[in-house]
C-alpha cells in the first residue's frame, strides 16, 4: 500500500510523516502539493504517465490546496468508478460541522481534525499511523 | 441627507465587512505557519534529547575544550533557545486566538429575546462570589429593567464589566460597586460603578483597544476584555464609555439599542 499525502505545506507534510514513521508505519508515503497532482497521479496521466507506483493507494488530503482544493480532488476522486473505492482520509484544521458534512456528503472515508497543538497532533497522527497499518485493502484498487 | 446618510451607513458596513474578513484570514493563515514552528521546535527537543541521552559515552573520546563546547550546547544553548521559541510560540498563538475570537464575535448570530437583566447580573455576581467575598466589596444591583438583546452576549459584558470593577478596587478600601439600569426612548442604559483605583484620562480611549492594558500591570489579563465587550456592544446597536477618576472610581455606562439591526461588524 502506498500512502499518498495531499498537503501544500511541505514543513506540515514533514512532521505527519516523521509521526508516521513514529507509529512504525513502513509503506511507502508520497506527498503531493496540489490537488491536481493527486488526481494525475491516481490516474498516471500527465507528469505521472506511464508511472508504475505500487498499488493500492491510501489518500490522506488536506482541504486546503492551491488550484485544485480538497473539495474537488474529493468530488472528482468520488464521482469516477475507476478511483471511487480509493480509501481517502481527509486531514483537516478546522471543526467546522458543515465541513465535515460536506466532506462525508461528497464520500470521504474518514474526516479527522488536526489538533493545533503540537504534541495532540503528534500523538493524533501517530495514532492515525497505527490505525493504517490494519487497514485491508482491496487488491489493485 | 438621508440618502447620503444612507449611502455613508452601506459604506461603512463594507468596510466592517471586509476587515472582519480579513482578521479572520490573518488569523487563519497565520496560523499554520505557527503550528509548524512549535512543531519543528518539539522535533529539535527530540532530536537533542536523542543527544543528550548518547552523551555520556561521547564526551570522554574528546578533547577537554570540545566537551566544555558540547555539553554547554547540549545542557544550556540548546534548551534556552527552544525555551524561548516555544514560550513565543505561545503568546503568538494567544494573541491570534484573541483575534480570531473578536472577529467571531463580531460575526456570531445573535438570539435576541427578552432578559431580565436583574436576575442575569445575580447570576453574574453569584459566578464572582468569590472574588467579591474577598476583597469584601458591597455589590448594589438595580433594580434593572428587561431588555431585548443576546444571553449570552449580555452575560459576556455585564460579567466582564463587573470581573473588571472587583479586579481593580484599591487594597484596603471597603469596594462598592453599584449596578444601574434605565429604558429611555431609544436605548436602554446600564452602568457599572466602582470605587477602585480609576483610570488615567489619558489612558481612557485605550482601555478599548485588543490588547493593550493599561497602569500598573499587577492584575492578570490578556488586555482583551474590552475590546470584546465594546464589539458586542455595537452589535447591540449600543456605545461603551468610561469615566473615571484616578483614585476614586470608574463608571462603565452601556447602551442597548431597542431595535437592533444585527449585521455583522468588524472592531
Amino acid at each position: 500500500m502506498t500512502i499518498v499525502l495531499v498537503e501544500d505545506d511541505p514543513g506540515q507534510a514533514r512532521l505527519i510523516e516523521r509521526n508516521l514513521r513514529r507509529a512504525y508505519c513502513t509503506n511507502d508515503i508520497v506527498t503531493l502539493s496540489a490537488g491536481q497532482q493527486a488526481v494525475d497521479y491516481r490516474l498516471k496521466e500527465c507528469t505521472y504517465a506511464g508511472a508504475t507506483h505500487a498499488l493500492p493507494l491510501l489518500l490522506l488530503l488536506d482541504l486546503n490546496l492551491p488550484g485544485l482544493d480538497g473539495y474537488q480532488v474529493l468530488t472528482c476522486l468520488k464521482a469516477d468508478a475507476p478511483t471511487r473505492h480509493i480509501p481517502l482520509i481527509i486531514l483537516s484544521t478546522t471543526e467546522e460541522p458543515s465541513e465535515t458534512e460536506r466532506c462525508y456528503a461528497l464520500g470521504c472515508n474518514i474526516y479527522l481534525t488536526k489538533p493545533v497543538e503540537y504534541e495532540q497532533f503528534a500523538a493524533a497522527i501517530r495514532q492515525l499511523g497505527l490505525f493504517l497499518s490494519i487497514v485491508k485493502l482491496p487488491l489493485g484498487v | 441627507m438621508e440618502g447620503r446618510v444612507k449611502e455613508r451607513t452601506v459604506e461603512l458596513e463594507e468596510a466592517n465587512e471586509e476587515v472582519r474578513r480579513f482578521a479572520y484570514i490573518v488569523s487563519h493563515d497565520l496560523r499554520a505557519p505557527l503550528v509548524n514552528l512549535q512543531g519543528f521546535a518539539s522535533e529539535l527537543r527530540i532530536a537533542s534529547d536523542v543527544l543528550q541521552a548518547a552523551l555520556p559515552a561521547v564526551l570522554p573520546h574528546l578533547e577537554p575544550s570540545q566537551r566544555t563546547d558540547v555539553s554547554h550546547v547540549l545542557d544550556q544553548d540548546i534548551p534556552e533557545v527552544l525555551g524561548f521559541i516555544e514560550t513565543s510560540v505561545t503568546r503568538m498563538d494567544h494573541l491570534i486566538g484573541a483575534i480570531l475570537h473578536l472577529s467571531r464575535l463580531g460575526h456570531r448570530d445573535l438570539h435576541l429575546e427578552s432578559l431580565d437583566m436583574q436576575a442575569l447580573v445575580h447570576g453574574t455576581v453569584q459566578t464572582l462570589a468569590h472574588q467579591i467575598a474577598a476583597c469584601q466589596a458591597q455589590v448594589t444591583v438595580g433594580p434593572l429593567p428587561t431588555v431585548t438583546a443576546d444571553r449570552t452576549a449580555m452575560e459576556q459584558i455585564m460579567g466582564n464589566l463587573m470581573a473588571n470593577a472587583v479586579a481593580y478596587l484599591v487594597p484596603g478600601r471597603p469596594g462598592e460597586i453599584v449596578v444601574t439600569g434605565e429604558r429611555h426612548a431609544d436605548v436602554t442604559v446600564f452602568a457599572v460603578r466602582d470605587n477602585g483605583r480609576g483610570i488615567a484620562t489619558d489612558d481612557i480611549p485605550k482601555v478599548f483597544e485588543p490588547f493593550r492594558r493599561v497602569g500598573s500591570q499587577d492584575v492578570p489579563g490578556e488586555g482583551m476584555g474590552l475590546a470584546y465587550v465594546r464589539i458586542l456592544v455595537q452589535r447591540h446597536g449600543g456605545e461603551i464609555w468610561c469615566h473615571s477618576t484616578w483614585g476614586v472610581g470608574t463608571t462603565f455606562t452601556v447602551t442597548i439599542a431597542h431595535q437592533i439591526a444585527g449585521g455583522p461588524r468588524a472592531f
